[in-house]
């Protein structure tokens, strides 16, 4: 579901929580883990990005090829999956 | 009222997300602190309240840092890596907790605490019992089992197989006067009485605990601290194959592999012993 979010745009863990419903809990040690099986990568946002809007800079999560062919594998084995995740908006 | 503006503060936020901070390798815990207080400025709105989240769900979302932080302290990058040197040969481990079992104990006896009422046959009644109590704990913090040592041709010799066992007492032996003898100094320095029973129980635990995860860390043969962890597998191949970490042995005695999510086939860290042929490669 959390891979599937990240597909949907929804890339960074609180979008994440609020696209899965789930708690922050569960959402960012399992980012850790797909992070440590090289399924998603991690980067933060450039500063002047944030500070020309007045805010902190975020983390964004990406998921990589080998991410990308896990969810796809997913996708095949669970078709509803992707109808649980609503699509990040301009996505 | 006070309780909820105590809710709402920010101050009460960062401090929950603080905490849960200390847990996080201090390699890794700038960045993790950074990525959590992001997320919670954003999640109260900026200099903006969000009424879209309750007090309860930001209270939640700062609570489940916890959780992560936890998952950090269990799997950092330097978690395996900055093992202290110190503490890596068995020599050097024994010798380290029979200095440290020196000390407090001749602080203890200097200090005349090994007199009534801290001696006598009810006292070591009381010891006992609190050793027990301890045991009985243990295993709601860490599990007794010290793993699978499946033996084969290239198992060690009879001879040379109880020399972990005697380890894990020796290291027994001395973690119950470092316990005693370092409750009754703590006492001492907090200039408190009635605090031992308490503190005796809890080091025990504590103590105990470290005993049998420091055990399970090392090799079997020669009893150096593993080292190497390398992360073999996915948690989707768990039906066909296990999924974990495996560490190695500095000598090329075998690799040690510990699953990440116990399952019917692959409960418990289980040893690989390696033939001499592997030894070239460690050397």
């Amino acid at each position: 579901m959390i891979l599937q979010a990240i597909e949907a745009g929804h890339v960074y863990g609180l979008s994440i929580m609020e696209a899965t419903g789930l708690p922050s809990g569960t959402v960012y040690p399992a980012l850790r883990r797909f992070e440590r099986d090289s399924l998603i990568r991690s980067s933060w946002e450039q500063q002047r990005v944030a500070d020309a809007e007045q805010r902190p800079v975020r983390k964004y999560y990406k998921l990589t090829r080998s991410g990308n062919s896990r969810l796809e594998a997913a996708q095949q084995r669970y078709p509803l999956l992707a109808g649980l995740v609503p699509a990040q908006k301009g996505k | 009222m006070a309780a909820r503006r105590i809710f709402r503060s920010a101050r009460f936020h960062r401090a929950i997300l603080g905490s849960a901070a200390l847990l996080v390798p201090g390699a890794e815990r700038e960045e993790w602190f950074r990525e959590w207080t992001s997320e919670l400025w954003y999640l109260l709105g900026g200099n903006h309240r969000n009424a879209h989240f309750s007090d309860l769900y930001v209270v939640r979302f700062c609570l489940g840092s916890f959780k992560d932080a936890l998952w950090m302290w269990r799997n950092g990058s330097n978690r395996t890596g900055n093992e202290p040197i110190r503490l890596r040969s068995p020599i050097r481990c024994v010798s380290l907790l029979v200095a440290v079992a020196s000390i407090t104990s001749l602080v203890a006896l200097r200090e005349a605490m090994l007199q009534p009422p801290y001696t006598g046959r009810a006292f070591l009644l009381g010891q006992l019992v609190l050793i027990a109590v301890a045991l009985l704990i243990l295993p709601s913090t860490t599990t007794f089992g010290l793993g699978e040592y499946p033996p084969t041709p290239h198992s060690p010799s009879w001879a040379a197989r109880p020399r972990r066992w005697i380890f894990l007492l020796v290291k027994f032996a001395l973690l119950v006067p470092i316990v005693f003898c370092g409750t009754l100094d703590f006492g001492l320095i907090i200039a408190s009485t009635g605090v031992e029973p308490h503190a005796m129980l809890v080091g025990y635990i504590l103590a105990f605990r470290w005993m049998l995860i420091d055990q399970r860390r090392r090799c079997p043969v020669c009893l150096e601290v593993l080292t190497g962890p390398v992360h073999i597998g996915q948690s989707s191949h768990t039906v066909l194959d296990w999924y974990g970490t495996e560490l190695m042995c500095r000598k090329g005695h075998g690799l040690m592999h510990v699953p990440d999510t116990p399952t019917c086939s692959f409960s418990t860290q289980r040893w690989i012993y390696l033939d001499s042929s592997w030894r070239s490669l460690f050397s």
